[in-house]
């Protein structure tokens, strides 16, 4: 009796024990938003979920076996705005936001679900977090260049282009950091002290972006400002900068790689691939409130030398020690 | 089964019973004792090896990782240094802003951890400073030279600035270095540790393990969780975060601590420090994790212990039982052989010493088979003797009785005393030969019942041999024999009586069966012993025969059974006696020369020349004019014994029982000087009781003695232990009127002793 008692229980443990590891593999299936600000077409969409998906895997979440990557994206404010509704109707778990607008927009849906924002130029002053060291609310992520960039950017059309004494700042107050209230004050401090005249060159459309181009020529310098709208435009306003030949410097390598003269900003790829560390952490169990906003580790100077000779300047051997990339 | 009253010993059937089932318990439990006992030992050694291993494993591992980090930290660091310190080889001077520019944009290009490089002279004057974040400044001038980070430069060449957070979120160093001499100023970095952030968020603890780095004050500079790190957590309350301040900085340990870390896990941990900044990175692991495989080996072993213990116990059970059979077996065969069953025999085949013991008991059965069957026959033998003997005492005692019943016919007709003094010496003869015959089978039946046991003494057997010549000399001289006894000064060691017995008997022999000749009896030394013999002239005894004359009632030469030649049990008697002494009697016979008879006695070893051993010196006669009281409660024994008594003048007061006497000594004048009693009297009364009566009714210790017809060795003790004589019915009229002498002498003595006092 008692060998026929054993040999059951023997059995009923080694049956649970497929039970168990059957278990352990059946998770639940995690569901991550992804909401860009770029033109529905714009191919720079695919590298970027590509690097998402690529950085999310070696953290141990793979599209399709533990998440499911669900991403949209839009430059214009009302699209943007119905695809954050979209994205937050589907209860992700958590939302990567590609801009200040589209967290703005995500915010507006949901207070509850996660999102960590790539880039955002000025998290506190744009209502995401109640701080860089304590976000407090559903959104986290990392910033972009801090506003004395700015003083750095005038510091390089100077460099470059020494006898230019007048710019003009473009941004499209509807999706730049503040309205633009983020790097212009520091801007135009900075201008004031190196003696250099610095417009505000507000934009809506390209017709406005055209209008400032060509009202500045090739006498004035050109900042364009992050602003989701201008990335979205990037082709368009390196042509018409080379049109014009205008002297600009851009916020992202983007531009410099569509032809622009040199660019001076955060690498925003690798911020792409930084952004999954937050993910998964939130994915982990991590409350977005305890995850304070990253500021960026690396600012890079990309010089494009073929833009530069089209306008006739040379770029200081300087500036050319200091760049990171130099595109010819 | 009624229960074993007190102090009787367990009836047999209940302890067997409650011993049933303990050895195979014992054999299973023993056998699943050593099993269990031996897993277990080796479950627990090998437990507490895997632990001791898997300790040193984890904490070889983490130390590694400690050291990998601390490494990469102190390098990152050193690396900045000698950046900044190329940077800044040259003395400082108006023209080499340039160069320095140059020079510093590279070093931002090269080491992308520092984020600002200024240069200040060697008064603390700011020259230059670049910057990835702010505006380029060129000659400002700012006046830093009471700064900390410039006089400990200047100090230590080397300065180390604390964390700070810049942005609240971003952590930041400063870092200066002097230049070579003091003209050649300072050189500032400002450092993101975001990137030794990275370096120590890499390092993989197991599943749930961290590392983390503290500074030396005990503040937390960097972990997994940054936003313990931005909150300024203090770390110096942990428990290795002292113990690591603690120790000078030469030895790195390698060794771990239990203890509970920031959020309070218990963990293992272990340090290692990064220099020159004296950071602490510290690794650390959960101990369930740690232990997680060492419990899971417990475990298994457990499993494996019970499973093996089911086993054990199964094959304990098995191996118990099929060693419980031959046991058993054993067992149930010794209970069968016990209880009377000497035929069975135990059958086991183990071809072990089980297997011998079993053919040992078998054997012993055997033997006790035998035994019995010999002891049954034995028994059958020696009660075929017995009534033999009954019947041919039975057969000559009729004889002499015959005759007597006769002859006291014949005195009722005789009126004369010439014709009754014949018939008187007839019956007086057939009387003798009577006592003489029961005499001799008393001596034989006590010597068979183990009644008389040799009572060792050393004596001259001269005594002996006086003894004997002095009974038979008359006789033999009646017969017409010369009888001489050859004197001897030797001493023996043996029983007077017996021997005394055996030369009575051996020469009343010679005396019978000798028709004309002599007798002599001489010793002779032998070794040790001295041999009595006794040489007769007489027919000889034929070898045949000579086997025989010792059996009971045989006698040589008379077929016809001839009264006159006595009974057939002398020798039979000297053949008992020697056997108790422990020696044999030799016979050399020639036929019609005559035969030798003879005994050894071994020869005392120390002569006593002064106390004889003899018991029972000749007595004076004491008897006449004594009063003694008789008591029996057989009329007929009790008329004889006072007849007897009357004849040799003593006056007697007789009755059957204590009361009767009583009764008859209130007439008379004193007290009786003896008292004789039967042993058993009337009425379950007994000898003993009716002269401890008579004494005490007569306050005085008359001295007593007993006789009876009962002859059991018991009431021979019960008697001795009382201190009274007994003597054996019938009574010889000698052992009796010795037995009076004695006794009363006795008094006298005592008596005698009184009046000197």
């Amino acid at each position: 009796m008692s060998r026929r008692r054993f040999f059951t229980v023997l059995a009923g443990c080694a049956l649970s024990w497929p039970a168990a590891v059957l278990g352990q593999q059946i998770e639940r299936l995690r569901n991550v938003g992804v909401l860009l600000g770029l033109a529905e077409v714009d191919p720079e969409i695919n590298r970027r979920i590509a690097i998402l998906r690529e950085a999310l895997r070696d953290l141990g979440w793979t599209d399709g076996r533990n998440i499911r990557i669900h991403y949209r994206s839009a430059s214009g404010v009302q699209r943007m705005q119905a695809l954050a509704n979209e994205l937050v109707a589907l209860q992700p778990d958590v939302i990567v936001a590609g801009s200040s607008m589209a967290v703005s927009a995500l915010l507006r849906e949901t207070r509850t679900i996660p999102i960590v924002f790539v880039t955002a130029s000025d998290p506190v002053g744009g209502g995401f977090v109640a701080s860089l060291a304590k976000p407090n609310g559903n959104a986290t992520g990392f910033t972009g260049a801090p506003s004395s960039v700015g003083a750095k950017w005038l510091e390089l059309l100077q460099e470059i282009a020494p006898d230019i004494k007048h710019f003009t700042a473009i941004f499209n107050p509807d999706s730049a950091a503040d309205g633009g209230g983020y790097f212009l004050p520091p801007l135009q401090a900075a201008a004031a002290s190196m003696s250099i005249e610095l417009e505000a060159g507000a934009v809506h459309d390209l017709a406005d972006i055209e209008g400032v181009f060509a009202a500045r020529g090739p006498a004035g310098g050109i900042l364009v400002l992050p602003d989701q709208f201008t990335s979205a435009h990037r082709d368009f306003i390196v042509e018409s900068a080379a049109r014009h030949r205008v002297p600009a410097v851009y916020p992202s390598r983007s531009f410099t790689e569509a032809g622009g003269l040199m660019s001076y900003g955060i690498d925003l790829l690798d911020l792409y691939r930084r952004t999954p560390s937050y993910v998964d952490r939130i994915l982990r169990g991590a409350r977005s409130a305890d995850l304070p906003v990253q500021l960026p580790a690396k600012i890079e100077l990309v010089i494009n030398l073929s833009a530069a000779s089209a306008l006739g300047l040379t770029v200081p051997r300087i500036m050319l020690v200091r760049a990171d990339e130099v595109i010819q | 089964m009624s229960p074993p009253t007190i102090g009787s010993p367990m009836p047999r059937r209940t302890l067997a019973a409650t011993l049933r089932g303990r050895l195979f318990l014992k054999y299973a439990a023993l056998f699943v004792g050593v099993v269990c006992a031996a897993l277990v030992a080796n479950g627990l050694l090998d437990t507490w090896a895997s632990f001791q291993e898997q300790n040193a494993l984890l904490i070889r591992l983490q130390s590694e990782q400690a050291r990998a980090a601390a490494t990469r930290i102190s390098l990152f660091i050193k690396d900045i240094e000698r950046q900044l310190a190329w940077a800044t080889q040259l003395p400082w001077n108006a023209d080499t802003l340039d160069q320095w520019r140059f020079d510093a944009v590279r070093l931002l290009r090269q080491v992308p951890a520092v984020t600002e490089v200024a240069q200040l002279d060697g008064a603390g004057r700011e020259q230059g400073r670049v910057s990835r974040f702010v505006k380029d400044a060129l000659g400002r001038r700012t006046d830093f030279s009471q700064d900390e980070f410039f006089i400990k430069a200047l100090a230590n060449k080397v300065y180390y600035g604390p964390v700070r957070f810049v942005g609240e979120s971003e952590p930041y160093m400063t870092l200066a270095l002097a230049g070579v001499r003091r003209d050649w100023g300072v050189s500032v970095a400002e450092v993101n540790l975001k990137y030794i952030w990275d370096v120590v968020s890499q390092i993989r603890v197991g599943v749930h393990g961290r590392a983390y780095v503290v500074d030396p004050e005990g503040r937390l500079i960097a972990h997994p969780e940054i936003s313990m790190v931005l909150r300024n957590t203090d770390a110096s309350r942990l428990r290795q975060v002292q113990a690591a301040r603690a120790e000078d900085s030469a030895t790195p340990p390698e060794q771990a601590l239990e203890t509970n870390d920031i959020e309070g896990r218990r963990v293992l941990s272990v340090h290692a420090r990064a220099e020159p900044l004296g950071w602490l990175v510290f690794v650390e692991l959960p101990v369930e994790e740690a232990y997680a495989p060492l419990y899971l080996s417990i475990q298994r072993s457990g499993v494996f212990i019970i499973l093996a213990l089911v086993l054990a116990t199964l094959a304990g059970l098995f191996l118990a039982r099929r060693m419980m059979i031959p046991i058993r077996a054993l067992r149930d065969g010794a209970a069968r052989i016990g209880s009377g069953d000497f035929a069975h025999r135990i059958v086991i085949r183990t071809g072990d010493e089980l297997e011998a013991l079993g053919s040992e008991f078998n054997s012993m059965a055997t033997r006790l088979q035998e035994s019995h069957a010999t002891l049954e026959s034995k028994i059958r033998d020696r009660t075929l003797a017995k009534s033999r003997l009954l019947a041919a005492a039975s057969h000559d005692l009729r004889q002499p009785l015959h005759a007597l019943g006769l002859f006291v016919a014949q005195l009722r007709t005789a009126s004369t005393p010439t014709e009754r003094s014949p018939i008187f010496e007839r019956i007086d003869t057939a009387i003798a030969t009577m006592n003489e015959l029961f005499n001799s089978l008393l001596d034989i039946s006590r010597l068979d019942a183990g009644a008389l046991a040799p009572n060792m003494t050393e004596f001259p057997i001269g005594e002996v041999l006086k003894r004997v010549h002095t009974t038979f000399a008359d006789s033999a001289r009646a017969a017409g024999l010369r009888f001489r006894i050859v004197a001897s000064s030797a001493w023996v060691r043996s029983d007077f009586v017996f021997l005394e017995q055996i030369l009575l008997n051996l020469v009343s022999n010679a005396v019978r069966y000798t028709a004309n000749g002599g007798i002599v009896v001489g010793c002779r030394r032998r070794g040790g012993q001295l041999r009595i013999e006794v040489w007769d002239t007489g027919p000889g005894i034929p070898e045949d025969q000579r086997k025989k004359i010792f059996g009971e009632f045989y006698r040589y030469g008379n077929p016809q059974g001839d009264q006159t030649v006595g009974l057939g049990l002398g020798l039979a008697i000297v053949d008992r006696l020697c056997g108790l002494l422990n020696q044999s009697v030799e016979l050399t016979s020639t036929v019609g020369r005559g035969s030798r008879f003879a005994v050894s006695a071994p020869i005392a070893a120390s002569q006593r020349r002064a106390v004889q051993a003899a018991p029972a010196p000749v007595p004076l006669d004491v008897v006449a004019g004594k009063l003694i009281a008789v008591v029996d409660d057989d009329r007929l024994a009790l008329d004889g014994m006072s007849g007897l008594l009357r004849s040799w003048g003593c006056r007697i007061i007789c009755g059957c029982s204590a009361a009767e006497v009583l009764a008859e000594l209130s007439g008379s004048d004193g007290p009786p000087d003896l008292i004789i009693s039967d042993f058993h009297l009337s009425e379950g009364k007994t000898g003993l009781e009716a002269i401890e009566q008579l004494r005490a009714t007569i306050h005085s210790p008359v001295p007593a003695f007993l006789v009876s017809a009962d002859v059991s060795p018991a009431l021979r003790d019960q008697a001795r232990a009382c201190g009274y004589h007994l003597l054996h019915k019938p009574v010889d009229p000698i052992s009796l009127r010795a037995m009076l002498n004695r006794t009363l002498r006795k008094r006298s003595d005592l008596a005698a002793r009184a009046s000197c006092l």
